[in-house]
């Protein structure tokens, strides 16, 4: 019960540092070359990650589908699976699930050794506010970059699919684009785009409260860091699941056959 | 004088991109010590029952509701995608047992386990590091990576594949009551007809081997990054960030790679292809 309670006040103190991060950001000072050095932080270390992710997942989803499709002698609908698979499912996904694992865990660190060393506090004596200095750059830093990645994302996983589907699995090429061109729409990648920015935000939300509230030396700090990891998957995943019925059923022409 | 400069240059850029080669080759040397030194750790078997123990109770629900999530969202996708075929939902069964079975729960497990088992282990062996209490150990003259390293990655052998089979029935149950109770197309008798028919123990078995490699890659990466911390409690945080990127990659890559070499040539599925 004490268990139960004390993640409820958990999730009450992460909504209302969020709260504070959101409110904060129209609030002046915005400190702008914070924002932009987190931003740098993000787009270094992600892009080859990223990049090999987009490659393995494009590649299964040729592999499997495109094995799949030929039995149907149905290759060329291979394109518009993709669609649905990479441009709506696998690349926001993959691009959240990166972001988490080596942007969000390295902010987790970062900001518990700073809380371990009592540099929060020194920080606020020196007469800065800890929430539009420390906290609001890196959420929307990463709120902004997860959308911005899903650009180049949906690119690596579209186009490994393709040259998997047509090289190994032998799917014609004509045909791939062809129907991929037809069942894309705006609203894919839009749909997509949302998802990104509410990842972002879930990674943002977790991973700030979990260095702000690391306690006790290097051991705290690794707790902190292992438990942020653990509850942005699991939140990713239970987002995941329950995004894609909404919005399919609110854009209803999304599921019909181009 | 600038072509010297040059040639310097070109070797720092080599030295570059081979470095990352060099990390792997350094992970797989540590790795293949410590298996080796795997019989030699049974003297510890307190350790290895205790961590195995550790695993089986703490990370198996992390496990099993991440693989359940992914099963759900296979059936969703299953449901719209063959709606969208003109109708043909019938084929649901055929859909989740081809994406759970190869390849969503293997890596959605290797993510989970990546996540509460790899991060955990860095944690651990980062800490002790950083407090000294690997150095204190080797003074005792007990070899830290028999007795940290070894026992652990026998009691990951032991749990691992059972924990597996338990993720993949999760996912199994979280695509038929998507199926059966928020889709409500299809019959149980039409959706088990088509499950258990492109379901067989060939699919199975390689499933296990992808869980199996996944985890074993991940514990090799997590326990030569935690063994190796240096730094401090950023070193730690630093130290799991890159453990969870690497195993992320790797267990991406690794999955499409066994993909390719499992049903790439004989896609194993019960429909005569001419």
């Amino acid at each position: 019960m004490g268990g139960v309670g004390r993640s409820l006040a958990g999730l009450g103190e992460l909504t209302l540092l969020f709260a504070n991060a959101l409110g904060g950001s129209f609030r002046r000072p915005f400190y702008w070359k914070e924002f932009l050095e987190q931003c740098r932080l993000i787009l270094a270390a992600n892009l080859v990650p990223l990049l090999l992710t987009g490659m393995g997942f494009g590649a299964i989803v040729s592999l499997e589908a495109g094995q799949f499709f030929r039995a149907a002698s149905a290759e060329y609908r291979l394109g518009g699976f993709s669609v649905m698979a990479n441009v709506r499912e696998f690349s926001p996904v993959a691009t959240g699930l990166m972001v988490a694992a080596v942007s969000g865990t390295a902010i987790v660190a970062d900001l518990g050794a700073r809380q371990i060393r009592s540099e929060l506090e020194a920080l606020s004596v020196m007469g800065l506010s800890n929430v539009l200095f420390v906290v609001v750059p890196r959420a929307l830093a990463l709120m902004l970059m997860t959308a911005l990645y899903n650009f180049p994302m949906i690119c690596f996983t579209t186009l490994a699919s393709f040259f998997v589907g047509a090289f190994l699995v032998g799917v014609n090429p004509g045909g791939f684009l062809g129907s991929f061109w037809t069942q894309g729409t705006v609203v894919d990648v839009l749909g997509g785009e949302v998802k990104c920015v509410i990842f972002g935000a879930i990674v943002a939300a977790i991973c700030i409260y979990k260095g702000v509230a690391a306690r006790g030396g290097a051991e705290g700090v690794a707790r902190a860091v292992h438990s942020a990891v653990v509850w942005c998957f699991v939140s990713i995943s239970v987002f995941e699941y329950v995004f894609t019925p909404t919005v399919l059923a609110l854009f209803h022409s999304q599921i019909t056959l181009r | 004088m600038a072509s010297r400069v040059s040639t310097a240059g070109v070797a720092q850029r080599l030295d570059d991109l081979f470095r990352p080669l060099d990390a792997i080759g350094e992970i797989m040397g540590f790795a293949a010590h410590a298996i080796a030194r795997i019989p030699a750790s049974f003297r510890y078997a307190g350790e290895i029952w205790w961590y195995a123990a550790f695993l089986a109770i703490g990370s198996t629900p992390v496990a099993l509701v991440i693989t359940y999530l992914s099963g759900s969202e296979c059936s969703v996708e299953a449901y719209y995608s063959l709606h969208q075929l003109g109708g043909a939902e019938s084929l649901a069964g055929v859909f989740n047992a081809l994406c759970d079975t190869r390849e969503i729960t293997p890596l959605f497990f290797g993510f989970a386990i990546g996540a509460k088992v790899g991060c955990g282990l860095v944690a651990e062996l980062g800490t002790m590091r950083v407090n000294e209490e690997i150095d204190a150990l080797e003074t005792m003259g007990v070899a830290p990576v028999t007795y940290l390293v070894s026992t652990r990655l026998a009691a990951a052998l032991l749990v691992l594949p059972l924990m597996y089979v338990l993720s993949l029935g999760s996912s199994y149950l979280a695509s038929w009551v998507v199926q059966h109770f928020q889709i409500g197309v299809v019959s149980d008798g039409v959706y088990f007809a088509y499950f258990w028919r492109f379901t067989n123990l060939e699919d199975l078995g390689f499933s296990l081997l992808k869980a199996v490699v996944f985890a074993l890659t991940i514990i090799a990466v997590a326990v030569h990054q935690g063994f190796h911390v240096r730094g401090g409690p950023v070193g730690i945080g630093l130290a799991v960030a890159r453990t969870m990127a690497i195993s992320l990659v790797m267990t991406v890559l690794l999955n499409a790679l066994m993909t390719e070499v499992f049903w790439g040539h004989n896609p194993n599925l019960p429909i005569p292809t001419s």
